[in-house]
């Protein structure tokens, strides 16, 4: 079963082959069975899913394809009655008293969510390393990470432990992990998801959405969670197109930008080779590539990292250790009941974070660093505005190189955050991105990505298809969990 | 201003963080270079450029009416502090 896209399991379960119980039994004790290994889960929520699949296969209605399709949340997407970690030691014993819009619609398509997926905590990380609850081991190769911040949900994909999983990106954290595993994923346009009930870490460029093997699955996902949500005063009225529709369209004509900024970038020459068949792939497809460029991409990083720490000093002053969260014991008074109980349950990245954008923010820098960072972000967007009056959609490497080792970065933070280089700008712009599997570097995937303009979710999710019909990149696994 | 442990220090205690000696230091360290690095924008000329400070700018943002839609939460959110008692929060004595 494991292995299977969301329409060939479909099929399974429309003839009988098996039930949705058997399914989610079936990738429960997968969980159950490799997870040492990878400790991609956080929370199993066997009960749950057994009772909800029970329920479907009462039913036998499977004509929407979602239904009884097993999904892996990251652990910072609230699940009621089910824990919501956010990865830090912080909420180890918050259980979410209410579903966030994402999961309640994913739920309502039938889908049945059987774990919590590990994660850096609060989403602040590339490499899985800064999670309360452990790193999260390659499952290709067990002494690499697997990225982050959404590592959990990568991972146990690529093991074979869930046809699908959920992310969220805000400076890369979807792509970054799924290039590294060797998996597909989506940051859709800002807005289209809602983001009632995803724990906040920066709110101007938090977006959520799926991760799964193919870029078919993805498209099947999307659609059911994106669309309008009152709870969410940044959600986009926007109509959802039906995102299956158009993936079977031909890519003739499509005409493809390629950075000038990311080619001169220093990939290493694997990297480079992979992006050159990624490239004649799609130029056989009939893809038009022509070059552009995106002249502010260097100063992405710094202009993100000013603005995703301001905006998480403020979202986190929420964590005071009285209403939900950690509370430090022996606290003499309300001023030191904040500061222990922040101060034992933050880890060191996100407690720099948030003094990085107290800092920023602070009276007498704000102008510097904050208002800043704010214009350099008008300047990134008005390059992708610009480079989109070109192009129907923009070609790059997901990452400047495959994953890489544990402990390799963990000490030194500006050189683990240039390895977002070539997804933070797609945040800051509010524009949608995708990563799939374009190949392998020494046994460890590479990913490629499209960048597409608002809300044209469809022409990536085209792109990305017909490439994966060219291809199998996207069906290969990991030895260690056939 | 360059960023030191007397300053570091100063930046904790704004943001609510009891950090240990040890912290202090590594922390302090890693934000000074961090801090430095940032500096770059400085090379870009912003003169006369609005900042973004969202990329929904310009779009309508959807306005709902002012209506309640929500239920009285108390049972079920009150039970995730630590510690409660008859419908509130505890917390230290704050008045002397």
């Amino acid at each position: 079963m494991h292995g299977k896209s969301i329409i060939e399991i479909n099929k399974d379960l429309k003839k009988g082959a098996y039930s949705s119980l058997e399914l989610v039994s079936h990738f429960i004790s997968r969980i159950k069975k490799h997870d040492d290994t990878i400790n991609s889960i956080i929370t199993t929520c066997e009960e749950q899913a057994v009772e909800q699949a029970k329920k479907i296969d009462h039913k036998k209605d499977f004509n929407n394809p979602l239904t009884g399709i097993p999904v892996i949340h990251k652990d910072i997407i609230c699940t009621k009655n089910i824990k919501t970690t956010c990865g830090s030691k912080m909420l180890d014993n918050f259980i979410a008293p209410y579903e966030s819009h994402l999961s309640q619609k994913m739920q309502q398509n039938g889908m049945i969510t059987i774990a919590k997926a590990n994660m850096d905590e609060f989403a602040m990380g590339s490499s899985s390393e800064n999670s309360y609850y452990g790193t999260t081991p390659n499952p290709w190769q067990l002494d690499y990470v697997s990225g982050g911040s959404s590592s959990g949900s990568a991972a146990a994909i690529a093991a074979g432990f869930s046809p699908c999983a959920t992310g969220t990106d805000t400076g890369g954290s979807i792509r970054q992990p799924a290039a590294f595993c060797g998996i597909s994923g989506i940051k859709p346009t800002y807005g289209r998801v809602s983001r009632y009930g995803v724990i906040a870490y920066a709110s101007s460029l938090d977006q959520a959405g799926p991760m799964a093997k193919s870029i078919e699955d993805l498209a099947y996902i999307l659609q059911a969670m994106s669309g309008y949500d009152n709870r969410d005063s940044t959600s986009a009225k926007n109509d959802v197109p039906d995102y299956t529709l158009q993936l079977a369209n031909s890519i003739k004509g499509k005409k493809l930008g390629l950075p000038k900024e990311f080619i001169n970038s220093n990939l290493p020459a694997t990297a480079s080779k992979l992006m050159d068949d990624f490239i004649s792939t799609l130029k056989r497809l009939g893809a038009d590539i022509t070059e552009i460029s995106l002249p502010h991409t260097k100063y992405s990083i710094p202009a993100y990292y000013i603005i995703a720490s301001s905006e998480c000093s403020s979202n986190l002053a929420r964590y005071d250790g009285v209403r939900f969260g950690y509370r430090a014991k022996n606290a003499k008074n309300l001023e030191e009941l904040y500061m222990l109980s922040r101060g034992e349950g933050f880890g060191d990245e996100v407690k720099r974070r948030i003094m990085l954008g107290t800092y920023t923010l602070s009276s007498g820098y704000y102008d510097a660093y904050y208002l800043k960072a704010q214009k350099v972000r008008r300047l990134i967007r008005d390059d992708y505005k610009n480079a989109f009056k070109k192009v129907d959609a923009i070609i790059t490497p997901t990452t400047p190189g495959p994953s890489f080792k544990i402990g390799e970065k963990i000490n030194d933070p500006i050189n683990m955050y240039l390895s977002d280089i070539f997804t933070v700008g797609s945040n800051l712009a509010g524009v949608p991105a995708l990563s799939l599997p374009i190949g392998f570097i020494d046994g460890l995937p590479f990913g490629g990505q499209i960048i597409g303009k608002h809300f044209d979710e469809s022409s990536i999710l085209n792109i990305g298809y017909q490439y994966q019909l060219e291809t199998n990149w996207h069906k290969e696994m990991p030895s260690r969990f056939t | 201003m360059e960023i030191n442990e007397q300053l570091t220090n100063k930046i904790a205690l704004l943001s609510r963080l009891q950090l240990t000696e040890e912290e202090l230091g590594s922390h302090s360290k890693k934000l000074a270079d961090i801090v430095t690095w940032v500096e770059q924008l400085q090379e870009i000329n912003t003169e006369n450029i609005e900042p973004l400070y969202s990329v929904i700018e310009g779009n309508e943002t959807a306005i709902r009416e002012d209506k309640v839609i929500e239920e009285n939460y108390q049972e079920r959110v009150l039970p995730l502090s630590s510690k409660h008692e008859a419908g509130l929060y505890l917390v230290p004595k704050v008045i002397e």
